[in-house]
């Protein structure tokens, strides 16, 4: 631990950290540009000059760059290293454009911030400044070439950290640009943290250009609802609309980035057709008349019927503290049917992932330090984008990684790719556990044995699953196999992909051993005859959506909470409108067990620029906010149960009935939250139902997720449409030579769901005799669930008429 | 014994003597004040407490609404206050200095010409009324000339001013303040040796030296009861060491001595003008700090670097260091004084604002108490309030 | 200089009152125990000679305790000084002895930030709200009083 004496500080830091943070840990701020934690230190800026006095270093030098070592003693303030950096400075404004104005960087601009600490004020250079021309990069990214200060900063974050091939450098010299290949959008799903890295305006994010300044927008720490991994964001919000999301700083989860899913995907917010008003019976109602009705008819059902007769069912995107409240109102009513997810597989494979994940929890800082990964069913970019991006840090650290899927993987790093059927996938995870290689096939033995010797002598392997395409028995078996691999120096970690933000959560709150499907069944017989839902979707986020929405129309009393314009939101008897995350406090627990607050950003209402058309005469005024009706969904079910509706009362009420969330009292957004290990109600087991990839008159179905188009929030925000395309199916190159099929062409999809017109794409790296569908909400592929009910189809090239 | 039944009116606050909305309680015995009880706070604005919430460069219009009357010397005050809380006193330039002993002098002239008006227009004088607000209308031209607005004129700035003087305006200060003494000798001709003045405020709103301390009295009250103090001479700012003029201290302690005094006090500030112009030198008007202060507006159109300066210093304001500072100018009413207590954020933490008419007002139970009704008429003249100031 | 003189006096008389000194640009503030103020105030006004009370207000420190500073700057017109006193109060217990007997200026002072601040003073002669209406309740100034007034949408600018 070197010591060392800054501005006649003396400052101890860990071995390896450089000056410019040994000042940081001194709360000295040194201007600079292109040093970032996650980056690293490049010394292209030139502006963290600092003179070193004495020590093993001397004169001045950029603190960037030097070690920090024993004996060192620093000044900051000299006046040579201030001179110094007022000349960088100025010798940086030299071509710089005369935008402040116009720049949405303003306000949040280094370049700003360090120009005013630096000390140049005054211009010198009356020359021409030199221009270039902007390329178009996308629906995205807004690029404004002439505001470039060569820090470096885009193409190390978007090459080296975020592994994009599209984007790199041009020119020489005092002439260098950096721009895509050609006009066209970024190909890479992290492009939209090239706004965050620019510390100039040259990437600025064009879905929110020119919408505020910085600094009017409300913000507040927050949790991305997107995936199971649980991103700390901080949203902003200005006059009733959500209008960007900033990735919150968390070296433990999602470290300074965030996914493009993350970041686009806030306009669920604001969809214009978001359910605001209660509906009792068809008729808009009051919030407050509409609760009532819900507790009174849901009493009677349960005293006409039974408390058999209801159902509860929350869902992955829903808070933990109204999940704990949904649960306190099944417990009231005495019924057994509690369930947190209604995609059957992914709630049976959330559930064991908790019972048995214990220590072996790996959080996304964690997998930066394997040295050795195993993606087992599992489509990182799809399913948890970030994890993606801490596999490919842990890659530039020297790590292997072994992947062994369908689907032809998509990885920001090199692997070693094994395209498998997805009924091979048991089989492997088999022999990773036993270590007998009887059941694998001459092609696979090889490869297999070798991963076994890699995993045996790895010092920190990790293993990742996907919910969807191993199920409940693959989780569990993935388990087995992380326990058979550990040795006496290190566990085996494990890394579960689940189906959303709340997916843990939701497993520890289940009570019932039944999964949704045999509900469904329940329901079909009219044995439970009332379904409460909690911001979930029971008609099409299921094993089997058409036998679930056959038997929900046979339900007597549907009761639906909700922020999204989806199906139980429509067909409810008793619809309350919910708040979506940003509106609301509340707290998640993610993939890895983290208990994680958010806290409240904005407050519902209709965006203002949407009540007046501005004409004359001017808008209406009125007492209340339009719009402004929604409330939180563990406010709503508080006054159900008649507890105090604020969330510190709810908290204190969850934490003492339920020893498990004890730490929900004490817990801000701003800290890395604790994690949460305890057994968990285990699913009944269940006849496993994989596609088998043999060939025939029709072809196994396999739905996947997609990056953009699957997950239901993110499909209802407009910026991400451009990214959600035609519906598309997957084929290995053979099956479509097969199949008189070439890349691009137009086929039918024929299901016992019906028919769909899709664009064929092929890929050598893919499991053979298999069709990928992959899910896309609004079209006629929205049926085909990942995970669902097995569907066999056929496949035609379509012919135009 | 009699029976002493005294009647309770209300005076204000529409009223037009109480200059503003200024609600007196009298009680009365006849036509006697046995006590005067003021109201304030019709024309609070909470300009303390937005001043928590805005920036250095955003409290300064803020300011001008206090003695609306005597704008440019709230802005002087503040400004002076931030300079300080910063350091930068010693680096304001000498031409900032002395636009700003001028423009503080002229305001001086301006506020007494509208005391002078409306004191005599509530005890009976129209005329002077009228011809002061006709000087003033000289002082309110320049204003607008000089900062663009003729009563809230938001013209110095922290480090200097905001622009520089017009050109051709020197000549048209010379000529008004030439002018003034003689405008000067007018009123007195009307009022001085008029009785029915004479009989109106001699006597009236007598406060001893002794009880004036006590009370907080400053200004023109204070200095008419016989106490040399002005803080012009005594707690120098801005360069007034450097000019040669007279303190103002009458023995009288009644509103015929105050009369007196702000005539004087007028004629002095002239002779100050007069100094001021003979001063005033080219050279630059704002500080060389910046990181505070605004950049000129050509750096800002012309060069990056201004307009950077330029849109931080607005936008996010500068930072002062924590600390607190009080300092205190000679308004025309008295001390108004500016402690700013800063929390190391672009916004003060707190800034009380201690105004002269709030404290000065205090003193009104105890010269109108015993006096005729006509007579608090009087001393609220005399007084020279102003709401703005003592609501804030 | 005179400023440190008169520290120097009154550490002597009130040693165990005086919490802190600070010199800042020239001005010297010190702080002493709110039990003790209206002998130091008799002091500084009666063998100091500081006979002026330029002004009285408090300050908010929500967050911090003590909650509340009540500052007094005090001036000696014969020798031209300034000085400034705080007293440090707490949120629990919001009362301050009255210095009106020792200035009579202080009256009004100390009934404004009885008003906007709400720390109240003992033995006042007359406490009551001097800039709000009489029934106003709520003491505006303090940092946990809304900016736009009670019950209107929440303010959209600037909150620090």
């Amino acid at each position: 631990m070197p010591k060392l004496i800054i501005d006649n500080r003396e400052v101890t830091v860990p071995e390896g950290t450089n000056v410019l943070e040994a000042a940081q840990a001194l709360d000295i701020v040194i201007p600079h540009f292109c040093y970032h934690e996650a980056l690293g230190a490049v010394g292209s800026c030139r502006l963290c000059a600092m003179n070193f006095l004495e020590g093993p270093v001397e004169g001045l030098q950029m603190a960037c760059m030097i070690k920090a070592e024993d004996g060192m003693v620093v000044s900051t303030v000299d006046e040579e290293a201030v001179e110094l950096r007022s000349h960088v400075i100025e010798w940086a404004m030299t071509n710089h454009p005369h935008d402040c104005p116009v720049c949405d960087e303003g306000g949040e601009c280094q370049l700003q911030d360090m120009t005013v600490a630096g000390g140049h004020s005054r211009r010198r250079f009356h020359g021409p400044k030199q221009t270039y021309i902007n390329q178009e990069l996308g629906p995205f990214i807004q690029q404004e070439k002439n505001r470039c200060i060569t820090c470096y900063r885009c193409i190390r974050t978007y090459r080296d950290y975020c592994g994009g091939t599209d984007f790199g450098t041009f020119g020489s010299r005092n002439r260098i640009c950096f721009g895509r290949f050609q006009d066209g959008r970024l190909e890479s799903p992290f492009s939209g943290n090239l706004v965050d890295a620019c510390p100039t305006g040259v990437f600025t994010n064009k879905v929110f250009r020119f919408k505020s300044r910085v600094w009017d927008l409300q913000e507040a720490p927050s949790i991305c609802p997107h995936c199971s991994l649980g991103c700390s964001t901080i949203p902003g919000g200005r006059y009733r609309e959500l209008q960007r999301v900033k990735p919150g700083i968390n070296r433990e989860t999602n470290g300074f980035f965030i996914c493009d899913r993350g970041r686009f995907g806030y306009d669920h917010v604001n969809h214009p057709e978001r359910p605001r008003q209660a509906r009792l019976d068809g008729q808009q109602a009051t919030v407050d008349a509409a609760l009532t009705a819900a507790a009174q008819r849901v009493r009677q059902m349960v005293e006409q019927h039974g408390p058999d007769s209801v159902a509860f069912v929350g869902s992955a995107r829903t808070s933990l503290e109204a999940g704990a409240l949904l649960a306190e109102w099944a417990k009231r009513t005495g019924s057994p049917h509690l369930l947190f997810e209604t995609h059957r597989e992914r709630d049976r494979a959330a559930r064991i992932l908790v019972d048995r994940l214990g220590d072996r929890a790996c959080s996304l800082a964690e997998l930066q330090q394997s040295d050795l990964l195993l993606l087992i069913g599992t489509d990182l970019i799809a399913e948890g984008p970030m994890a993606a991006l801490a596999v490919r840090q842990a890659v530039r650290a020297g790590a292997q990684v072994v992947v062994i899927d369908p689907r032809p993987i998509d990885l920001p790093c090199s692997c070693t790719h094994l395209p498998v059927g997805p009924e091979r996938l048991p089989v492997f995870l088999d022999t990773l556990v036993t270590r007998k290689t009887e059941a694998l096939t001459d092609a696979e033995r090889n490869p297999l044995q070798a991963l076994l010797e890699q995993l045996d002598a790895a010092k920190t392997p990790a293993l990742l699953g996907g919910a969807d395409l191993l199920g409940s028995r693959g989780i569990s078996r993935l388990l087995d196999a992380a326990v058979a691999l550990d040795n006496n120096e290190r566990p085996v970690r494990v890394v579960g992909l689940l189906g959303g933000a709340n997916s843990y959560g939701g497993a520890l709150l289940t009570r019932s051993p039944r999964d949704f499907d045999t509900l469904v069944d329940d329901i079909q017989e009219g044995a439970i005859k009332a379904l409460v839902c909690l911001e979930s979707d029971p008609y099409r986020e299921c094993f089997d959506p058409a036998r679930a929405q056959a038997a929900l129309g046979r339900l007597e009393l549907l009761v639906s909470f909700d922020c999204t314009p989806n199906l139980a939101a429509q067909r409810a008897d008793i619809f309350l409108p919910s708040r979506p995350v940003a509106e609301m406090a509340g707290s998640f627990i993610n993939n890895e067990g983290r208990l994680q607050a958010f806290e409240q950003v904005i407050e519902p209402g209709i965006s203002i620029r949407e009540t007046s058309s501005g004409d004359h005469p001017p808008r209406e005024f009125s007492l209340e906010t339009p719009g402004a009706l929604p409330r939180p969904a563990w406010q709503m079910l508080a006054q159900v149960l008649d507890l105090p509706g604020d969330l510190p009362a709810i908290r204190q009420q969850i934490a003492t009935a339920d020893e498990r969330f004890d730490a929900l009292t004490s817990l801000t957004a701003d800290e890395t939250g604790p994690r949460i290990t305890d057994p968990v109600v285990l699913p009944d087991t269940a006849p496993d139902e994989l596609p088998q990839c043999v060939p025939g008159e029709t072809l196994p179905l396999l739905p996947v997720q997609g990056f953009a188009g699957s997950d239901w929030l993110a499909h209802l925000s407009a910026p991400l449409q451009p990214l959600e395309g035609e519906p598309t199916i997957w084929l290995h190159c053979d099956l479509a030579v097969r199949l008189g099929l070439a890349e691009q062409d137009q086929a039918r999809l024929t299901t016992p769901l019906g028919h769909c017109h899709v664009t064929v794409r092929t890929s050598a790296r893919m499991a053979d005799n298999l069709v990928l569908v992959p899910h896309l909400w609004g079209t006629a592929l929205e049926g085909l669930v990942p995970g669902g009910r097995h569907i066999d189809c056929r496949l035609e090239k379509e012919v135009n008429l | 014994m009699a029976n002493v039944e005294t009647m309770t009116i209300n005076m204000g606050p529409q009223h037009p003597s109480t200059h503003g909305v200024l609600q007196l309680v009298l009680e009365l015995d006849g036509e006697t004040v046995v006590k005067a009880t003021p109201h304030v706070g019709f024309l609070h604005r909470g300009i303390e407490k937005l001043s928590e919430h805005r920036t250095y460069h955003q409290i300064l219009p803020l300011t001008d609404r206090l003695d609306y009357l005597a704008p440019m010397h709230n802005n002087l005050g503040y400004v002076l206050a931030v300079e300080k809380l910063l350091g930068l006193t010693d680096a304001i330039p000498e031409r900032a200095q002395v636009v700003r002993v001028l423009l503080a002098e002229l305001t001086r002239i301006k506020s007494h010409l509208v005391w002078l008006a409306c004191h005599a227009l509530d005890i009976g004088a129209m005329t002077v009324f009228i011809y002061c607000f006709r000087e003033r209308e000289h002082v309110m031209d320049m204003y607008e000339k000089i900062s663009g607005a003729r009563m809230t004129s938001n013209y110095f700035r922290v480090g200097g001013l905001s622009a520089d003087l017009p050109v051709g305006i020197e000549q048209e200060m010379r000529d008004f303040v030439n002018d003034m003494p003689k405008h000067i000798e007018t009123y007195e001709g009307l009022l001085t040796g008029n009785i029915i003045w004479q009989k109106r405020i001699k006597d009236v709103g007598v406060i001893s030296a002794e009880d004036a301390i006590d009370l907080g009295v400053t200004g023109p009250c204070l200095r008419s009861s016989g106490v040399d103090w002005d803080l012009r001479r005594d707690q120098p700012y801005s360069g007034y060491e450097n000019y040669d003029f007279k303190v103002i201290v009458d023995d009288g302690c009644d509103t015929w001595a105050r009369y007196h005094a702000r005539l004087n006090e007028m004629r002095e500030s002239c002779k100050i003008v007069h100094q001021a112009l003979d001063k005033l030198k080219p050279g630059p008007i704002l500080a060389d700090a910046p990181k505070v202060c605004l950049p000129p507006k050509q750096d800002v159109v012309n060069s990056i670097e201004g307009l950077i300066h330029q849109f931080k210093i607005i936008t996010e304001g500068f930072k002062p260091e924590e600390g607190e500072i009080y300092v205190g100018v000679e308004n025309p009413k008295g001390e108004v004084g500016f402690y700013i207590n800063s929390d190391g954020s672009a916004c003060p933490k707190r800034m009380k604002i201690r105004s002269a008419s709030f404290v000065n007002l205090q003193a009104l139970p105890k010269m109108c108490e015993g006096s005729l009704i006509a007579d608090v008429v009087a001393v609220i003249g005399t007084l020279d309030i102003v709401l703005g100031e003592i609501d804030r | 200089m005179s400023e440190h003189a008169a520290v120097g006096k009154l550490k002597g008389k009130f040693s165990g009152s005086v919490l802190d000194v600070v010199e800042f640009r020239g001005e010297t503030t010190i702080t002493v125990k709110k039990e003790d103020i209206v002998a130091i105030c008799t002091f500084m006004k009666k063998d100091l000679g500081y006979n002026f009370l330029a002004d009285l207000c408090g300050v908010d420190y929500l967050g911090q305790t003590p909650r509340f500073m009540v500052v007094y700057n005090i001036y000696n017109v014969t020798t031209k000084d300034r000085l400034r006193i705080k007293v440090p109060v707490e949120e629990s217990d919001a009362t301050v002895d009255t210095v009106s007997v020792v200035w009579a200026t202080a009256n009004w002072h100390e009934r404004e930030c009885w008003d906007l601040m709400g720390v109240s003073f003992n033995n006042h002669p007359d406490l009551r709200r001097i800039l709000m209406p009489a029934d106003w309740e709520g003491h505006p100034l303090r940092k946990d009083y809304p900016l736009q007034g009670p019950g209107r949408e929440p303010y959209q600018g600037r909150l620090k």
